[in-house]
């Protein structure tokens, strides 16, 4: 039973799944291909200047690609069970509902999971490729908020769907919108590591969300309007 | 269980949220411009200068209130407004009956500014060496970026291969002056935009202070006298044609020395109340004088010396800051607390938390009395409803904003 609901969630997702992974790749990709531009127009220790010295992101376009993932996914495994209420036929099977929503949202989040650790495990052999080992760590502690936020977005986009009232969903949004905005922030100087100290708190907030969606889901079972 | 659990991990993020946004919005909306006053030294009347926002209008006057114009403070100012008074032929050849000139004038006039998110700022343990005897005269930047781990080590960038010759070399000449690796802090000026080059100050393990150059390709060392437990904070190096002073030193009690090039000798700065972690702080120097400013949330103090750093006279202002004006007073009686994310005195996010303002409580206790006839419109058992209201009447606002978007269906 749980096996068949886990290979149910997986067929929704999957082709976007494989977009999401062709993206990541892309954007990865052309982030290699522009050091190695730049340190062709313009010198190796200029580059590196540029990324030690004067702080500048060259990872940059990683910041929403998480987020981006996050709403796509949450999106393609929730569509298709709000219209014409099919979740309410999934809640129907022999299992408790708290289950059955947690391991829908456990196959997005570990989908999502793999997927941003396959990205960094690339994003540091690029780096290590062309930087020594302490500017890997500094692209890791600076962008692993945005990964944070990627799936947050997952959770409160599946959060979203279940919510069965359109105003509310709307609040939802404006909350979630305003929470993913505080892992997105640079500095107001720019520059890499802002989040250092505040990682940890980071981390914790971000399972805040883990078994958000139970709430819009009871209001959906009791089909308020 | 877990659905209830769900429900107050979601309110407390809102709560978090709106902590956070809703302030900044009532700043947005209500925030004045606060315009610290600035302080000068007029070597011509031997008083402070003031330039102040008044209303709307930039005021220029002395320290015992009298006006001036633009014009004529220009004047009372001639060894900052050096320039613009030699441009109009306005230059005195004589001050306080020293014969000076343009040039001399130039050459003794610095100002340094250091804010206090720049301390302990984030920064790669990566840095560049210059060649400070350049062939072609002209800093140049080098093709390695050296780290000091267990070794001095140069990297190459574009081979990112360390590169061991050089390495070697200087790894040598730092254990040869009694180097213990590895480096604590590293502290230098890595810009070619300056006239020469000083190398690093470079704390080691065990507390001491080596000065590490590059001279003709080759390493200099010098372990210099400044003590092991003066706890340094930060080191700002300041390559200056006046060659007074190599470097700022600010401890972690926020005392500020002065590196001096005369046998790296410490002279400490007689600053009053100055606090590195939340103040600003102006170093100007000219001729005559020097001009020290620490510029906190409604206060400037200034010292002003002379050039051997014994104090000539000390000027202190406070004015009303944003939470003593009228809608800082007001904000304490609509939010019980604030949260900021991003400060200016820091490069890093943190949770910046302010209050705990007992006057919103008022506000809390009415807007707990409104939840009450929500809840009875809803049919709420009052059991079910003890914690929400609780809530309401700690975080106020916000807590009554989450309670709307999250209702309690028990």
């Amino acid at each position: 039973m749980i096996k068949s609901l886990l290979y149910k969630e997986w067929l929704k997702i999957r082709w976007a799944y494989l977009i999401m992974f062709g993206v990541f790749l892309l954007i990865l990709a052309k982030i290699g291909l522009e050091i190695a531009y730049d340190i062709r127009q313009m010198d190796a220790n200029a580059v590196w200047y540029n990324a030690v010295i004067r702080q500048q992101i060259f990872y940059s376009w990683l910041l929403y690609l998480p987020v981006l993932s996050g709403i796509v996914i949450g999106s393609v495994q929730f569509a298709p069970e709000i219209s014409a209420k099919r979740l309410k036929l999934t809640l129907h099977l022999p299992l408790n509902e708290t289950t059955i929503l947690l391991l829908m949202t456990g196959v997005g989040f570990a989908a999502l999971v793999l997927l941003y650790l396959v990205a960094c495990i690339s994003l540091s052999l690029i780096v290590l490729h062309f930087f020594p080992v302490q500017v890997l760590s500094s692209v890791l502690i600076t962008a692993l908020p945005w990964f944070l936020a990627g799936l947050i977005a997952y959770l409160a986009t599946t959060m979203i769907f279940t919510e069965p009232v359109w105003l509310q969903r709307v609040l939802l949004m404006i909350v979630a919108w305003f929470f993913l905005n505080t892992y997105l922030l640079y500095s107001p100087r720019g520059g890499y590591e802002t989040y250092t100290h505040a990682l940890p708190w980071f981390i914790l907030l971000s399972l805040f969300y883990i078994i958000s969606i139970l709430t819009p889901a009871q209001r959906f079972r009791r089909g308020v309007e | 269980m877990l659905t209830k659990l769900s429900r107050y991990l979601l309110i407390f993020i809102t709560i978090l949220v709106a902590a956070i946004y809703i302030p900044k919005l009532y700043w947005l909306i209500f925030g004045e411009r606060i315009v610290a006053p600035h302080a000068s030294y007029s070597p011509v009347i031997k008083k402070f200068i003031l330039g102040k926002l008044v209303g709307k209008n930039y005021l220029w006057m002395d320290s015992d209130g009298k006006q001036y114009t633009r014009e004529q403070t220009d004047l009372l100012l001639p060894l900052q407004n050096y320039r613009l008074l030699a441009a109009k032929g306005q230059m005195p050849d004589t001050l306080d009956g020293i014969p000076i000139s343009v040039e001399e004038v130039r050459l003794n006039s610095f100002y340094l500014r250091f804010q206090p998110y720049q301390i302990g700022m984030p920064q790669i343990q990566l840095f560049p060496l210059f060649e400070s005897n350049p062939p072609r005269l002209q800093l140049e930047m080098p093709p390695d970026f050296f780290r000091i781990t267990g070794r001095m080590e140069f990297i190459t960038a574009e081979s990112n291969q360390i590169n061991s010759e050089k390495t070697g070399l200087f790894t040598k000449r730092l254990q040869e002056s009694g180097f213990a690796f590895p480096a604590a802090k590293i502290f230098g000026n890595p810009t070619t935009r300056k006239p020469f080059d000083e190398g690093y100050f470079v704390v080691d393990n065990a507390g001491h202070l080596y000065h590490i150059k590059m001279r003709d390709g080759k390493p200099l060392c010098i372990r210099t006298p400044v003590p092991a437990d003066l706890g340094i904070e930060t080191i700002f190096v300041k390559e200056s044609n006046l060659k007074e002073f190599l470097a700022v030193i600010i401890t972690r009690s926020s005392d500020v020395y002065l590196l001096m090039y005369d046998r790296y000798k410490l002279q400490k700065l007689p600053l009053a109340g100055y606090d590195c972690k939340s103040d600003q702080l102006r170093i100007v120097g000219n001729l005559f004088y020097r001009i020290l400013s620490v510029v906190s949330d409604g206060r400037l103090e200034v010292t002003v010396t002379d050039r051997n750093y014994e104090v000539i006279d000390r000027y202190e202002e406070t004015w009303p800051t944003r939470e003593q004006r009228t809608a800082g007073l007001a904000s304490a009686w609509l939010f019980p607390f604030t949260l900021k994310l991003q400060s200016g005195k820091s490069m890093f996010i943190g949770f910046h938390w302010k209050g705990y303002y007992w006057n919103a409580l008022v506000l809390n206790l009415a807007l707990v009395a409104l939840s009450f006839f929500l809840y009875r419109k809803r049919n709420n058992s009052t059991k079910n409803t003890i914690p929400d209201r609780l809530l309401v009447a700690l975080t106020g606002l916000y807590g009554f904003i989450a309670l709307l978007i999250f209702p309690n269906h028990n």
